[in-house]
């Protein structure tokens, strides 16, 4: 039986859910537009703009003190959420939580200096605050609603998933085709008989049941790893396209290193699916070795004891690490980086070049 | 004055360079959006051709596969594969589908079509379930949203539609120029309606450009369904034009026409519908579905347990059929016999499941009217027949059809006769649903798009009343 979540939900699912990642990376960027997009140009309208300058300020300590202020302002208005955050982690998060935690506000504190810097860049150019306002709104709505969908889609384009019903025809057909298994099975009882050094399959001291259900199992094994590997390699370039996406549009970065720092995202998801496959692979792995120890006259059943099950492991699952994280979200990073000091150089050079009329 | 304002307006637009940077960017927006719908239409073809090829050729490979074993070319296989058998066919070899035809308009809202499946496959043994034939999809693209037709109308357009308006009066007055064009002969309404109206017709010319394309990719469109969705992407930016318009008709600069309008789209258009989604689920949240895969484990066993109490009374309603089968029951019998058990004993879960679905449909059928924005999405939907409700009948009616599946297989099967019956197999067919429902559930968003628009423009009429300080 599978289920999907949006079976159990209505048409509004579509809008997301109303989480802090949706007001960090969408909500916070509009209101540092709001605060900074009038820094120079609104100086400059209003005259103050000559005075400063003609008071022999050197406009990188203008440029340095307008983003000072502006982070300052920026932090009275997130400290109650940085705050509630790190309790509701200390209070309820997992023992691997803190470095995440800090990462994730790194990562934040990068995108929200992207929109600051790129604020006052603009601003230093701008001919007027409202044409500041403008160019800076219209690269908001651009990086937090169009450019998701729009690479979104392209990135489906090149990297097209299979066609369904023919995908799920070619893998039942792989699946039931008998020459694999009876090749393997013989394979196997060879191996058998030379071990036990029986003259013949039938002189085996062994349930040949429990090697035929363990054979019928490591062909499905073989078989669902190639065709989720042919599902999941295209889901996995998608995402790529994604992240690297995140050289035109910043939103799309902090989106995937968001949620691989939550371990919310496709890779991490797959970790935990294969972990538990290899469970159960083992699990199997067991009940079968029990069934070929134990031969069974014809009408019989071997039932398993406690003690077989108590060698089945526990299953632990042991998250990726935050280095396989990283290293799985790196491009984006460096991306995310490389805006930073990008949008920084813009916004030293416009204060360089200020023109107080 | 009217005519001579708004022929001056024209020129001064086509001068404009961000005007026609903001039409540029609509335009791209929306051929991208079009190209995107005609692939997304595409691809559901495709889906629901290769699932009738696939029913031709499952049913070739059993016939022949049948004939093999007849002339013992082949041993037979166990009963659950075994293309003579009636139970073997039908839930192990046939390829049989529920196909939702998709309508032209899918091309234009994606609508749920991208997370509900149209191609349903249907066995005997298994109920099916909303979700069942869904295809695979990368999870993080279904949470980013397609870039369709409807996204550019819901979106975009008030987005175009801000820049367009937010210093209407505002710039005129910042550069200087109001005060002299109200020394002319013109009254502030006059001057206000005579500038409105070459953007409206921008935004107008777009729509008519998307209906157009959609009209030339797509040439068998359906009408009825094209007008319901036009008049809803109407209506919607005729709201906006109303929003803008009554926010720029009041004091304040142009910056602050352009922040509000800005936040009011944002909450309107993300956070309120966020917001929705959260109160719908938190007043009435879903159980688990592993609940339901424990109570159906607890089913199966307690089923098995009683097997040869539920095969004897199953052999006391059908006398004819215990001489058929061994005294104590076979595989075929036992399996039809215990699934029905099952079935009977997770009814009153999957009830539940229904029912808190319909409880939060029907919070969100009041709380959406909150957002214009989730209104239109569900419209645009409805309207292209991609939302929820032609969704649901579909599923109804592939439930009505897997019942008479039964019909046609169980008695065959419990016979125990050897089954060649493979194209007598009752097809599906989807029957579509009366225009005027579609209709009679787009009017209401369509109403209170109007309603609103015309009072949000009233009000924005009335502010606009000279007075002595506009200038």
């Amino acid at each position: 039986m599978l289920y999907r979540p949006g079976e159990d939900a209505t048409l509004a699912q579509r809008f997301g859910e109303l989480t802090v990642a949706l007001i960090l990376q969408v909500v916070l960027p509009l209101v540092v537009i709001l605060l900074a997009f009038d820094a120079f140009a609104g100086e400059r309208e209003r005259g103050t703009l000559r005075q400063l300058l003609s008071l022999g300020l050197r406009p990188r300590d203008l440029i340095l003190g307008k983003t000072l202020g502006l982070g300052g302002a920026l932090s009275l208005m997130a400290a109650p959420a940085v705050v509630v955050g790190v309790a509701t982690l200390l209070l309820t998060g997992p023992a691997e939580g803190a470095p995440r935690f800090a990462l994730l506000t790194l990562v934040y504190l990068l995108y929200i200096g992207i929109f600051a810097l790129l604020a006052l860049a603009v601003s230093a150019r701008a001919p007027s605050a409202r044409f500041a306002l403008v160019v800076l709104i219209g690269f908001w709505g651009l990086n937090c609603l169009l450019a998701p969908r729009a690479v979104s889609d392209l990135a489906a384009a090149l990297h097209p998933l299979p066609e369904p019903i023919s995908f799920k025809t070619r893998m039942q057909q792989a699946l039931t085709d008998p020459a694999p298994t009876s090749a393997m099975l013989k394979e196997r009882m060879a191996a058998l008989v030379k071990e036990y050094a029986a003259a013949g399959t039938e002189e085996l001291p062994v349930n040949l049941a429990g090697l035929s259900l363990q054979v019928g199992e490591e062909h499905g094994y073989e078989v669902f790893d190639r065709f989720y590997g042919e599902l999941f390699a295209p889901m996995e370039a998608q995402n790529r396209v994604l992240q690297r996406g995140a050289a035109l549009f910043p939103m799309l970065g902090v989106q995937a290193i968001s949620m691989g720092l939550a371990g919310t995202d496709l890779a991490q998801h797959r970790d935990f699916i294969r972990a538990a496959e290899a469970h159960r692979r083992a699990e199997i792995k067991i009940i079968n070795d029990d069934i070929l120890a134990h031969p069974v006259k014809a009408g019989e059943v071997h039932d398993g004891d406690p003690e077989l099950w108590a060698k089945v492991p526990r299953f632990d699952y042991e998250p990726p690490t935050l280095g396989w994280v990283l290293r799985e979200h790196a491009t984006a990073l460096a991306l995310l980086v490389a805006w930073f000091l990008g949008t920084a150089w813009l916004a030293w050079r416009g204060a360089e070049r200020l023109q107080p009329l | 004055m009217f005519g001579t304002i708004f022929r001056w307006e024209i020129r001064a637009l086509r001068r404009d360079p961000a005007c026609w940077a903001v039409m540029a960017f609509a335009v791209v927006a929306m051929v991208f959006a079009m190209f995107n719908g005609a692939r997304w239409l595409a691809h559901i073809d495709a889906v629901a051709a290769a699932a009738g090829a696939r029913d031709v050729s499952a049913r070739v490979e059993a016939r022949e596969q049948a004939a093999r074993i007849d002339t013992k070319a082949e041993p037979a296989p166990f009963i659950t594969r075994d293309p003579r058998s009636a139970f073997g066919y039908a839930n192990g070899l046939m390829a049989h589908y529920a196909v939702l035809p998709p309508t032209p308009l899918a091309a234009l809202t994606a609508g749920q079509s991208d997370l509900l499946p149209s191609i349903l496959p249907l066995a005997p043994a298994n109920l099916p379930s909303l979700t069942g034939g869904s295809e695979p999809e990368n999870p993080h693209r279904l949470l980013i949203g397609r870039f369709d037709a409807a996204f550019a109308v819901i979106f975009l357009l008030p987005l175009v539609i801000i820049a367009l308006m937010y210093a209407l009066l505002t710039g005129e007055r910042e550069r200087g120029t109001l005060a002299l064009l109200l020394a002319q002969p013109v009254t502030l309404r006059s001057l206000f309606a005579a500038k409105l109206v070459p953007r409206v017709l921008i935004i107008l010319g777009l729509l008519g450009l998307l209906a157009a394309l959609f009209i030339l990719t797509m040439p068998d469109g359906a009408g009825m369904r094209l007008a319901l969705w036009l008049a809803v992407a109407l209506s919607y930016t005729a709201l906006w034009f109303a929003l803008a318009a009554a926010v720029v008709s009041r004091r304040g600069s142009s910056a602050t026409h352009a922040v509000t309008l800005a936040a009011l789209w944002l909450v309107l258009g993300m956070l309120l519908p966020a917001g929705i989604n959260l109160a719908v689920k938190t007043l009435a949240p879903m159980p688990s579905r592993i609940e339901l895969i424990l109570a159906l484990r607890a089913a199966t066993d307690a089923a098995a347990a009683e097997r040869s109490k539920l095969m004897g009374a199953f052999y006391e309603d059908h006398p004819e059929l215990a001489s058929a089968g061994s005294p104590t029951g076979d595989f075929v019998t036992l399996q039809l016999v215990t699934s029905q058990r099952v079935e009977h004993d997770l009814a009153p879960i999957l009830t539940r499941y229904q029912n808190q679905l319909a409880h939060q449909q029907s919070l969100l059928d009041k709380l959406q009217f909150l957002s214009p924005a989730l209104v239109a999405e569900t419209a645009l939907a409805d309207s292209a027949g991609t939302g929820l409700p032609r969704q649901h009948l579909f599923f109804a009616q592939a439930l009505a059809h897997h019942a008479e599946l039964r019909a046609f297989f169980d008695p065959r099967a419990l016979r125990k006769e050897k089954f060649t019956a493979r194209d007598e197999v009752p097809p599906f067919r989807y029957v579509e649903e009366p225009m005027s429902d579609v209709a009679a559930r787009v009017a209401p968003a369509l109403a209170v798009f109007v309603s609103i628009a015309l009072a949000l423009g009233l009000w924005a009429w009335r502010t606009l009343r000279r007075r002595p300080s506009d200038a």
